[in-house]
């Protein structure tokens, strides 16, 4: 009971947040940059996968990356964390659900998460990705430190008072 | 007939009768010329009194005799006397007004009257209030108010008076009178001249002061003239050095100097002033040398006293301010003090065929230096105010100016607070925002992603098109399974499989060659470049829902050989027909 209560404390705790917020936008930034530089190649990622039409991959295939390079920015710098938090959970369990039907569905394909040439798909893979989601709904559920809007807000108002 | 003797006797008696008679008459006419003619002489009435009773007593043997000049009106009177014992004297001194009363006022036994008259004759009469003896009374008025009384006692002989005698003793009774008046009207003319004498004096006296006055009057006049114009002159100019100088052009032109100079020390605002007139050399005042030659000045007044609008006058002046230092023969000088701060001198040279200036002068250039004092100090009230008006009107433009700022700063204010509420909302909202999850932040960020994305892709050089080149590339003509599969068996076409290895090895066509797009240009001369025969047709599948693998592949043939098809319904169409797969 108390272990729970101090795990729970620990948990909520503001300084918790801001590191699995640094860590989620570091590690959505780092995944953004390759794909971002490589458009073509993370389009074929894609298409293995063989869940989208094949007219809407290479659309997909542009604009994802910058979608995670935006909120990877967002959770660092703490601008509009809720959302950014929320578009973070949300691929990840889109990931993940992915990941799930692509390893049902018996695909031999690599992840493609970071880069084009990396291990092929596994459990381990589904494994981390919700490892990640339950972050990002820390982050989303929990107050973080040093909340760069948060910070100048307040002390905006601080100063208005 | 011839006369007888008898009557000869009696003639010649009677003759010498009439002789004596005659000689009798001579002497009293003789006595009476005399002593008209040594009463005349005398000039005091007890004099000619005396004379008379020693006339008339000598004449008729008479033993003693008084007589009384007397005052009707104050009843006091001159007594003399002579044979009289002492006290008889006093006792008539002391009876003179009972005497007076009753034998001249009194009409006892009659009125006194101008002409001289015997009161009593004989030894029986009464004699009143005179000394017992008394024989005789003679009065007369002799002018108004004195009447002359003479008492004689008794004849040596004891005979009485004749007529004769009486009858000259009235002539000289009237000859004493008649001496006495002349002497009394004489004495009133003496009077009556030294009065007039003393008056004429007093009126002389009376002229003098007159003129004295008048010339004290017009020198006042004059005096007061003098202040009136120099008020009138002084009183339109209200500039100091102005002043100063009407101050000195009209004390020189009173008083006729040929130079003068006026100096003014203000100690407050340490400022010198100075104005000369008259021909010498002129030269600069330092408020220093200004000080030291007023101090000298100081030391030489006989009061040495500084009281507020008091003039006083330099004694020597020649000797406190040298011709060297001042530029000319200083005559009279005169220090004025209008307040503690403000000191002034006045100097003059020479007047005009005078020494100096005299006392009544003095007091005119002390009158004149007052008044101008009250105008210098006027003057100098007015420089304060002008002063204190010109602070005001300072202060005002800069208060004018003030309050301008200060509306701009209210409304710069005004301006700052609406700002100051719209960033209060604005921070608000933007708190409140911060707190929770909005669909519109997520459609932001999804748009500015794309955005970038669209941006980025059309300049980066790894760009890839939006949409599948597939899409706009020329149909690939295709063939059915059957026929496929029977060019296949004839040995007229070469089967290649699209896709990738992984999807390859998984499951592919019996003889199909696995050539993937990305590794075309290396896989094509290995694989098929050199087993494809001229005439055979190359057939391609390999599709999958997300991407047309055959037609790239197909596309890229193209660009080597013409005979390229593309199997209709890919692996599916095979599978549903039976056809065997691998592995």
């Amino acid at each position: 009971m108390k272990t729970a209560q101090v795990l729970k404390r620990w948990l909520v705790h503001p300084w918790v947040g801001l590191l699995l917020r640094i860590y989620l936008g570091g590690l959505f930034i780092y995944a953004s940059m390759y794909k971002i530089n490589y458009p073509g190649e993370f389009a074929e990622t894609i298409a293995s996968y063989q869940l989208l039409p094949f007219w809407a991959v290479n659309v997909t295939a542009l604009i994802m990356p910058w979608v995670e390079l935006v909120i990877g920015v967002l959770l660092v710098l703490g601008v509009r964390t809720k959302a950014a938090a929320a578009l973070v959970g949300g691929m990840l369990a889109l990931f993940s659900l992915v990941i799930l039907v692509t390893l049902l569905r018996g695909i031999p394909i690599g992840c493609g998460c970071f880069t084009s040439v990396e291990d092929p798909l596994g459990w381990g893979t589904l494994g981390r990705d919700l490892l990640w989601l339950a972050m990002a709904l820390q982050v989303y559920f929990s107050p973080s430190a040093l909340q760069l809007e948060g910070r100048m807000f307040k002390s905006l108002s601080e100063v208005e008072r | 007939m011839a006369p007888s003797k008898s009557s000869l006797r009696a003639a010649f008696e009677r003759a010498s009768r009439n002789q004596e008679e005659l000689d009798k008459r001579v002497f009293h006419l003789k006595t009476l010329h005399e002593t008209a003619c040594e009463l005349s002489g005398l000039i005091q009435p007890l004099k000619i009194m005396e004379s008379f009773l020693l006339t008339v007593m000598g004449v008729f043997g008479i033993t003693r005799g008084l007589a009384f000049l007397i005052n009707t009106r104050t009843l006091q009177g001159y007594i003399t006397c002579r044979g009289l014992t002492s006290s008889e004297v006093q006792t008539c001194e002391h009876n003179l007004v009972d005497i007076a009363k009753h034998y001249l006022l009194g009409g006892e036994p009659s009125p006194l009257c101008s002409q001289a008259e015997v009161i009593s004759c004989g030894p029986g009469s009464n004699p009143g209030p005179l000394p017992s003896g008394t024989a005789l009374l003679v009065k007369q008025m002799v002018v108004e108010d004195y009447a002359v009384l003479a008492a004689f006692g008794h004849r040596f002989s004891g005979q009485p008076l004749g007529d004769v005698d009486l009858s000259t003793l009235l002539n000289l009774t009237d000859t004493l009178a008649n001496a006495l008046s002349h002497n009394l009207f004489n004495r009133q003319i003496q009077n009556l001249s030294a009065s007039l004498m003393r008056q004429s004096g007093d009126l002389q006296d009376a002229l003098r002061q007159a003129g004295q006055a008048r010339e004290n009057l017009d020198r006042q006049v004059f005096h007061l003239q003098t202040l009136y114009e120099i008020t009138a002159e002084l009183s339109p100019v209200v500039a100091t050095e102005k002043l100063l100088e009407t101050f000195l052009l009209m004390v020189i032109g009173t008083f006729g100097a040929g130079q003068g100079i006026a100096l003014l020390c203000d100690r407050q605002s340490r400022k010198v002033c100075c104005v000369h007139r008259g021909s010498f050399a002129v030269r600069e005042w330092t408020l220093d040398e200004a000080e030291k030659i007023l101090y000298r000045g100081f030391q030489a007044t006989p009061e040495r006293r500084l009281d507020p609008m008091s003039v006083n006058f330099i004694v020597d002046p020649q000797a406190v301010f040298p011709e060297s230092e001042i530029g000319f023969a200083v005559q009279t000088a005169a220090l004025f003090t209008v307040d503690d701060s403000l000191l002034g001198l006045v100097a003059l040279g020479a007047t005009l065929g005078k020494p100096g200036l005299g006392a009544e002068e003095r007091e005119l250039l002390r009158g004149l230096t007052t008044n101008g004092m009250a105008f210098l100090k006027n003057a100098r009230a007015f420089e304060t105010i002008q002063a204190l008006n010109d602070d005001l009107q300072r202060i005002n433009k800069d208060l004018r100016q003030t309050i301008t700022d200060l509306t701009e700063a209210r409304h710069q204010i005004r301006l700052l607070e609406l700002a100051k509420s719209r960033l209060k909302q604005m921070i608000q909202r933007e708190i409140e925002r911060a707190g929770r999850l909005r669909s519109v932040d997520v459609l932001l960020v999804l748009l500015t992603s794309t955005v970038l994305a669209l941006v980025f892709n059309y300049s980066s050089p790894n760009g890839i098109p939006i949409l599948p080149e597939a899409v706009f590339q020329a149909q690939v003509p295709g063939v059915d399974v059957s026929t496929a599969q029977q060019m296949l068996s004839r040995g007229e076409a070469v089967l290649v499989d699209a896709r990738p290895q992984e999807l390859f090895e998984q499951k592919h066509l019996p003889d199909a060659i696995n050539l993937p797009a990305a590794l075309f240009d290396i896989l094509y001369p290995m694989k098929l470049g050199r087993m494809l025969k001229s005439d055979q047709a190359v057939l391609v599948y390999g599709r999958t829902f997300s991407k047309r693998y055959d037609e790239d592949v197909a596309q890229k043939l193209l660009q080597r050989h013409d005979n390229i098809k593309l199997i209709e319904g890919d692996m599916k169409a095979w599978e549903a027909k039976g056809l065997p797969v691998k592995p």
